[in-house]
């Protein structure tokens, strides 16, 4: 079988990835297998992510931004998934919401802050918890309590309709 | 007995600072202003000792590599002439320059010691931060890449799972914590496993938890596999134990023995001896394991003997290293 990245030389490495429960084979020469032990620091094959991403998010039309501080535009944000400087995160800050909310779930700094302070603890949404529970009692094999956090979760969400 | 299942666990931090672009887009002469700057915070901090810094440029295509051999560049920072290396702590902390970010801060230490580590880098983070971070009160500390925005932490435990591995339970393991915001890596090989049975475990979540959280639920994960993975022994020795002695230290005689050996056959039994190891089936001091696992990867021999080798001539050279470092302490 031929490497599945550059259709050249002979596969001879089974590559698996499993990023959030979705799972990504490859067979590789150890060639290309090298730019992708790259992901072993650094986490996801993120190109691909984003651009699953815009296409959900199903805006076509490119808003005509550009960040004033270091000149990268949508357009070449959006290509790459990289930002240019921390203007930029100002400039896409509408466009990157759903980004960062799909990526890690919740969309507030919670952790360390420069000069010592902490973060004052964000203010989590109860279904937000709950899942979090769930998610963790899921993890212990704790089905039962799981399932319990469930109907709990479920019955929030309905009061909240 | 030690038992050896983890391995290293390392905390990475992602900074950059606020008045200058990202490393990819960095102009004429920024790299030098961070490398200055990061230089100036490091020199002037107490208790983080010594700071040794290398240039990329200054080094060999193949001391680079040596490096991330060794896990302490990244093979993106290998690629970059501007990128430079900073030792700490006495090789405890390397902050890469330049990399993605312009800090990337890494403590690494042996053993499942997160917490240790987290303190470690915090320390280095703390030095550094004068020279003005680029962090937003709702995006945390921010970074090229949002997959690392918030934290800018990734924390790691590199574990060796043998048994699991054997029995094909890390599949379901993988399932089980990537619904907790964690991710197992691996290299699988056809049949046989390439990567000696190592796996990375780490949080793939930086934003809206906080740094001790993270590390709590990454700390716990790891406990669990390891439980399962001294389950997955108790029960390979319960169905087989003759043969699981025998097959581990055929591996043992052949790494005594061999006169040549791929990368790929050292890896696997290397691994098969520290499962021997750490089931009492031989007596061998794991830092002699963790050192020949450096010193028999590729740019490492090149480097000791000093000239390019054939795959040939390497296997043999790694063959003769193994026999020297096992007949030293057997």
């Amino acid at each position: 079988m031929m490497c599945e990245e550059c259709g050249i030389r002979e596969a001879t490495i089974h590559f698996t990835t499993i990023v959030n429960g979705h799972s990504r084979e490859l067979m590789l020469c150890s060639e290309c297998l090298n730019k992708h032990k790259h992901q072993m620091w650094d986490g996801i094959p993120l190109g691909e992510l984003l651009q699953g991403f815009w296409k959900e998010n199903g805006k076509e039309e490119t808003p005509q931004l550009r960040c004033p501080s270091c000149g990268m535009d949508y357009e070449e944000f959006k290509n790459s998934g990289r930002l240019g400087c921390a203007q930029c995160y100002r400039t896409f800050s509408q466009q990157l919401e759903p980004v960062l909310s799909r990526l890690h779930g919740r969309v507030r700094h919670a952790g360390k802050v420069p000069g010592g302070q902490k973060a004052a603890p964000a203010e989590m949404d109860p279904v937000a918890k709950l899942k979090q529970e769930m998610e963790q009692a899921v993890a212990k094999e704790d089905f039962e309590r799981a399932a319990a956090l469930r109907d709990q979760i479920k019955a929030l969400q309905k009061e909240a309709e | 007995m030690p038992e050896t299942i983890a391995l290293t666990s390392r905390i990475r931090l992602a900074r950059n600072y606020e008045d200058i672009p990202f490393p990819p887009r960095m102009g004429e002469g920024m790299a030098q202003k961070v490398l200055d700057r990061t230089m100036q915070s490091l020199n002037g901090a107490s208790g983080l000792g010594a700071a040794h810094m290398v240039r990329m440029a200054e080094l060999s295509q193949s001391a680079r590599e040596e490096l991330v051999e060794q896990h302490r560049i990244s093979p993106e920072l290998s690629r970059k002439d501007d990128g430079a290396l900073v030792e700490l702590m006495q090789g405890s902390v390397y902050v890469m320059v330049n990399e993605e970010d312009h800090l990337r801060i890494q403590a690494i230490l042996p053993g499942l010691s997160l917490g240790e580590a987290l303190d470690l880098a915090n320390r280095t983070d703390d030095a550094l931060e004068k020279g003005g971070y680029a962090f937003d009160d709702r995006y945390g500390y921010l970074t090229a890449c949002p997959t690392n925005a918030g934290t800018g932490m990734r924390a790691s435990v590199m574990l060796h799972l043998p048994a699991l591995t054997l029995l094909s339970q890390i599949g379901p393991i993988i399932r089980t914590v990537s619904r907790i915001g964690l991710t197992v890596r691996g290299i699988y090989g056809e049949g046989s496993q390439a990567n000696g049975n190592m796996y990375q475990l780490s949080n793939q979540v930086t934003l809206g938890r906080n740094e001790s959280e993270i590390v709590h639920a990454l700390d716990e994960a790891a406990l669990q596999v390891m439980q399962r993975e001294r389950e997955a022994r108790a029960s390979m020795l319960d169905r087989n134990a003759l043969g699981t002695e025998d097959r581990l230290l055929r591996s043992y005689g052949i790494l005594c023995n061999a006169r040549r050996m791929t990368l790929r056959e050292f890896m696997q039994r290397i691994s098969d001896l520290r499962l021997a190891m750490d089931l009492g089936f031989v007596e061998v001091d794991p830092k002699t394991l963790d050192d020949l696992m450096l010193e028999a990867q590729p740019a490492a021999i090149l480097r000791r003997e000093g000239k390019p080798l054939s795959d040939e001539e390497q296997n043999a050279k790694r063959a003769d290293l193994v026999r020297a470092a096992l007949e030293a302490v057997g």
